[in-house]
């Protein structure tokens, strides 16, 4: 009986070696002392054969009573010598009440082969200390508020943000303008001015459509269609008349409400209007001298409300020169006629 | 100007054809003072046949004009009150036994005549609703097995109260889409209501004398018909149509999301048919723009159907009609 009782110390004896050897542990702290309210760091330090499984305990808010923790780091793993591993974790805490506390062994559970056993770190102090109060001396008052230097640290984000204040402000009036432009159907980006002014842009198509002698070749309608759409285009870019999108009348009326109030022009103007109506509307065919003086009450229309911009006078001039021959040409032909 | 023979013959034809008109017109004018669109919207329903969908406040001489019209075309009038219970019977007649005949007798309804104003249509269910817009569709009656043409011309002019939506039974879409026209009409001027108190106020209230028959109107219409219509005021009206329905096509994205529908094929007919007659009404044998802008607003205002968004808006189909003339092109 005592044999076996002799023999069975020594077996857990021999275990206990083994889990010594396997497993080494340790905890300390920074620092030993800390003034109260302070935070220091509590290093752990595990190695293990590789054949060792140890789990690290499950941290709370508090190691003790005293011994607050404030953050736990993650369990970092580096191989070390003998063929071992270290597991080392660092635990941040703080305390807030002075005094000397005791940080008792923390056990950490582990198998050794297929064997449950624990290992345990020794008890640590930590000392924890407060102000020291001179009582000698009289009471201080509450020392007023550090004025802090200003530095281009402090400058950059002010300036940055005024800058996207800025920005966000444009952004916001060009939405509004953009919204105002769009609801009035109008495109929001203005087209630009075209280069050459409308009057030459009409004459130019004039000269043209008298170039291809349609009505002398039966094609009175695409004739009165191109007049009156070349005279309608020019009203359109010279008074700002929607003139494509009215009536012959709806024009004339526009014409009066942009304050042209040439009768004689504005009465050659219905004349073509109307003669163009009857033609594109009424299958109407008319006189040659009447296309010939819907052609001529158009350059005359062209040539007496045109504005020259100054910087294009000299091509102007030209044009009108050019204008004042073909007009001479067409009476000249009418007189013929006639 | 050589005129093509056609149109020339044509246009003198209409312009004597049409001369009644400035007659009708005088004679409406010694009763209905003001309200001309009211008076020139009527004649069109009458020359297109096509009825016409009223819209308007109370006491804005709207059974005073279709009576008035009536008694210048020296034509039948009914006026029919839509009430809540109103039943088809009382609008298209029924069978009546008569105990001296022993038989069943068709008693004609009120809908047997030439003008009929459908006061305040949106009051009776729409069983009686029905019932007119068939009448009008097919313009004849079944009463009891037998079928019974209605009186030519036969012309419809239903009233609608605007401001007064309780207890009403608003007419569907498909059912407004029958009338030709929809016209809303306004208080009149200063003037024109100091002339209606003086007449009002006077020994004798002026009336309006017969100077048609029935059958002018109906060779009038044959004569509209007649009027001529260019290939290009089509493709126009086609493109007014079909804004309503894409207005994406026309440079209008911001039409699409308030619009539910655009309007209907029969818009289209209609815009083609009232502008010939208005072309008519103004002695002209042929059309041109300015006839289908000017009857635009009446054939299309209930034919757009507007969405949430528009309605948050406050855009009407008057606010659309008036953008897409704005955008497409005139010829």
């Amino acid at each position: 009986m005592i044999r076996y009782f002799i023999a069975l110390l020594f077996g857990v004896s021999t275990f206990a070696g083994a889990a010594a050897q396997s497993v080494r542990l340790s905890a300390r702290f920074d620092s030993a002392a800390i003034m109260i309210g302070d935070q220091i760091r509590l290093h752990i330090e595990l190695e293990r054969q590789k054949d060792v499984r140890v789990q690290f305990p499950a941290w709370a808010d508090t190691l003790t009573r005293n011994i607050e923790i404030v953050e736990t780091y993650p369990v970092d793993s580096t191989p070390a010598a003998n063929g071992m591993i270290r597991l080392k974790q660092d635990i941040l805490v703080t305390s807030f009440d002075s005094g000397r506390h005791v940080l008792p062994p923390i056990r950490f559970p582990l198998v050794i082969d297929g064997h449950a056993d624990t290992v345990a770190t020794r008890p640590i102090y930590l000392d924890v200390l407060t102000v020291p109060l001179d009582t000698t001396q009289n009471f201080a008052d509450i020392k007023p508020v550090y004025k802090v230097p200003v530095g281009w640290a402090d400058i950059w984000p002010w300036l940055l943000g005024f800058g996207l204040l800025l920005l966000a402000s444009a952004l916001i009036g060009f939405g509004i303008y953009a919204l105002i432009r769009w609801r009035n159907n109008k495109p929001i980006f203005r087209a630009s001015r075209p280069a050459e002014p409308p009057h030459i842009t009409a004459l130019r198509e004039l000269d043209r459509l008298r170039g291809e002698k349609l009505w002398q070749n039966n094609r009175t309608k695409d004739y009165y269609t191109r007049l009156s759409d070349v005279v309608r285009t020019y009203i359109e870019g010279r008074f700002d008349v929607m003139a494509m999108e009215m009536t012959s009348d709806e024009i004339l009326d526009g014409l009066r409400n942009a304050g042209f109030e040439d009768n004689n022009l504005v009465d050659r103007l219905r004349r073509l209007f109307s003669l163009a109506d009857l033609v594109k509307f009424a299958k109407a065919g008319p006189l040659p001298d009447e296309n010939e003086t819907s052609m001529l009450d158009s350059y005359l229309f062209v040539n007496n409300t045109k504005v020259e911009i100054a910087d294009d006078r000299e091509n102007a001039e030209e044009t009108a020169v050019d204008v004042k021959a073909s007009t001479d040409g067409i009476i000249t032909g009418i007189k013929n006629q006639e | 100007m050589n005129e093509s023979v056609n149109i020339k013959e044509l246009n003198d034809r209409i312009r004597q054809e049409s001369a009644f008109v400035d007659l009708v017109g005088i004679e409406m004018n010694k009763v209905i003072v003001g309200q001309k669109h009211l008076v020139e919207c009527l004649l069109l329903g009458l020359l297109s046949d096509g009825h016409i969908l009223l819209e308007g406040l109370p006491g804005l001489a709207k059974t005073l004009a279709i009576n008035t019209l009536a008694t210048t075309v020296d034509a039948r009038f009914s006026r029919i009150q839509f009430t809540p219970d109103l039943l088809p019977a009382d609008l298209l007649g029924t069978m009546i036994y008569s105990q001296k005949e022993e038989q069943f007798l068709v008693k004609k309804g009120p809908i047997f005549a030439n003008f009929i104003l459908a006061d305040e249509i949106n009051r009776s269910p729409a069983k009686v609703q029905s019932a007119l817009l068939e009448a009008m569709q097919e313009k004849q009656v079944t009463i009891g097995g037998q079928t019974y043409p209605l009186d030519r011309p036969f012309l419809v002019l239903a009233t609608q109260n605007p401001i007064e939506q309780e207890g009403t039974y608003p007419l569907p879409e498909a059912q407004v889409d029958r009338f030709m026209l929809k016209v809303v009409i306004d208080y009149p001027s200063k003037a024109e209501e100091q002339q209606i108190i003086r007449e009002n106020l006077g020994q004798v209230f002026p009336s309006a004398s017969a100077i048609l028959k029935p059958a002018d109107i109906m060779k009038a219409r044959e004569t509209v018909k007649d009027v001529y219509m260019d290939e290009k005021i089509e493709r126009y009206i086609l493109d007014l149509v079909f804004a309503t329905r894409y207005p994406g096509e026309y440079k209008l994205d911001r039409l699409q999301p308030m619009i539910t529908y655009g309007a209907s094929p029969r818009a289209s007919i209609n815009l083609a048919k009232a502008a010939k007659t208005y072309a008519f009404i103004k002695r002209r044998g042929y059309v041109i723009p300015e006839d289908v802008r000017a009857i635009c607003y009446d054939v299309l205002r209930h034919r757009i159907g507007l969405s949430y968004e528009a309605e948050a808006e406050n855009m009407t189909s008057v606010d659309i009609i008036t953008s897409i003339l704005n955008v497409v092109e005139v010829p």
